[in-house]
């Protein structure tokens, strides 16, 4: 489309990637849905509102009926204990009992998150690192703010546990934690995250400059993919990239700044039963 | 199950195959929607809107605007996919409008750079970038729009088409345009 401009389509994604992430909105959801609400009020929907509003209330009621393992979404996790063997990894780390292991939330490592856990669990940095349900729930709100994201446990795994997080009571994504080192009483550190319907393909990025990300989506033609990076100490969110799907792939074009290590990416897409798709994994 | 970079295989039944809640009877409601696809897509909407319109405030009205126009025409969208669509040409098309009414390129010139340490890379990127975006303000509002929604959007021609409302022919003579005035513009003021 732009001929031989090359060099200034680089520069121009850059920069418009960089505006961009200085933009942080705040809640719009609130605004948005007292003006639905004033328009249903206002009779666009004339009598079948109250008859919607009381559906959807016994459809709630009746759901947490259904599914009571939904009630204690954010209770602590049961009592069981996670996989007693170190997770598989060429590194051990000193003092903890376990290997190193690239993991992506809240630290850019496994041994990131022992030397920093312990001062970050007592100021409360990131709510309780111990409890596995609010560490997978904040994970995925740190990229999808939202009150109804819930989480429950799926069980152990081979390097730690499982859990299962919902949006609106619907499977979004499986999350990966490990705890930073053995003990009932370990900080629980975010691996990945999985989804059956959008994916990221494993690739190691540059040091430094452009790269395209690769994935792909099932039943869903529009994703988002966002990049994290660490670098001087800072965890930078570098850039978001609207992706839009040709056959179930997506690509998406990233530039990174000198500096970044540990680049995490995550990837979202909204289903057509509304339901939301979520995964991340750490890069290289 | 997919084996991902960590190595590791899941053990157990895959439990996350079973639905909690059968959700199969349950129409999709102009509310789900909203809330969906304000999760998914609202923040990058608010800063696609904030790059045309140069005021978060005014994008962040804009794509609410947006989303309460997509809720009242649910009944007609249906599909989460083409609801999309239909947000991002809403969101050029208000954005328009702002523009068109308030002059706001005309009536605020870029603002300063940030405090920048000029020794450093970091600050020399932020600078060349604070210039290219000087100079996208200063387009024409549709080569403006088919710049950002191209770069920042990463959206093809035909997309970009719909949400201006405007040919793929056109769309091509917008961004070339653009493109040479902005380097035009950035030569000048190197």
């Amino acid at each position: 489309m732009t001929g031989d401009h090359s060099d200034l389509d680089d520069l121009l994604r850059r920069a418009l990637a960089a505006e961009a992430a200085r933009v942080e909105p705040g809640d719009g959801l609130g605004p948005i849905r007292a003006r639905t609400a004033r328009r249903v009020r206002s009779g666009r929907l004339g009598w079948r509102a109250p008859a919607l509003a009381l559906a959807a209330a016994a459809a709630a009621v009746a759901a947490l009926l259904a599914a009571p393992s939904l009630l204690p979404a954010l209770e602590p996790a049961p009592a069981r204990q996670p996989a007693a063997a170190p997770a598989p990894g060429p590194t051990p780390i000193p003092g903890a009992g376990v290997n190193d292991l690239r993991t992506v939330w809240p630290y850019g490592s496994r041994a990131e998150g022992f030397r920093e856990a312990p001062a970050d669990q007592a100021a409360g940095t990131y709510g309780d690192l111990t409890r596995p349900d609010q560490v997978a729930v904040r994970f995925v709100r740190s990229y999808l703010p939202d009150d109804s994201i819930r989480a429950r446990s799926l069980g152990a795994y081979r390097a730690g546990l499982r859990m299962q997080v919902y949006f609106d009571g619907k499977p979004m994504t499986r999350v990966y934690l490990v705890r930073v080192r053995v003990g009932d009483d370990a900080p629980y550190v975010v691996v990945d995250a999985e989804s059956d319907r959008i994916s990221i393909e494993a690739q190691r990025p540059p040091a430094s400059g452009g790269f395209n990300l690769h994935g792909t989506t099932t039943g869903s033609s529009v994703a988002e993919v966002r990049l994290r990076a660490a670098g001087s100490g800072t965890t930078l969110e570098l850039a978001d990239a609207t992706v839009t799907e040709v056959g179930s792939g997506w690509i998406a074009p990233f530039r990174l700044p000198p500096g970044s290590r540990d680049v995490t990416a995550a990837a979202w897409a909204a289903g057509p039963d509304l339901s939301l798709s979520f995964a991340a994994r750490p890069l290289g | 199950m997919t084996t991902l970079a960590s190595g590791r295989v899941g053990i157990g039944p895959d439990l996350a195959t079973v639905p909690l809640v059968s959700r199969e009877a349950r129409p999709l409601d102009a509310d789900d929607a909203v809330t969906a696809l304000y999760v998914a897509h609202y923040r990058s909407l608010v800063r696609l809107a904030a790059l045309l319109l140069d005021d978060v405030g005014a994008a962040e009205e804009v794509v609410q605007d947006a989303y309460v126009r997509m809720h009242g025409s649910w009944r007609r969208i249906r599909d989460p996919q083409a609801a999309v669509g239909y947000l991002r040409t809403t969101v050029v098309n208000l954005a328009r409008s702002r523009l068109r009414h308030r002059q706001v390129v005309q009536r605020h010139p870029p603002a300063a750079p940030d405090d920048v340490p000029s020794a450093e890379q970091g600050a020399l990127d932020r600078l060349e970038q604070h210039r290219v975006v000087a100079a996208l303000r200063t387009l024409p509002g549709r080569q403006r729009e088919c710049l950002v929604l191209r770069y920042y959007g990463d959206l093809s021609e035909a997309q970009i088409a719909e949400a201006m409302g405007i040919s793929p022919g056109a769309v091509k003579s917008h961004a070339s345009r653009g493109m040479a005035a902005l380097r035009a513009a950035l030569a000048v003021g190197a």
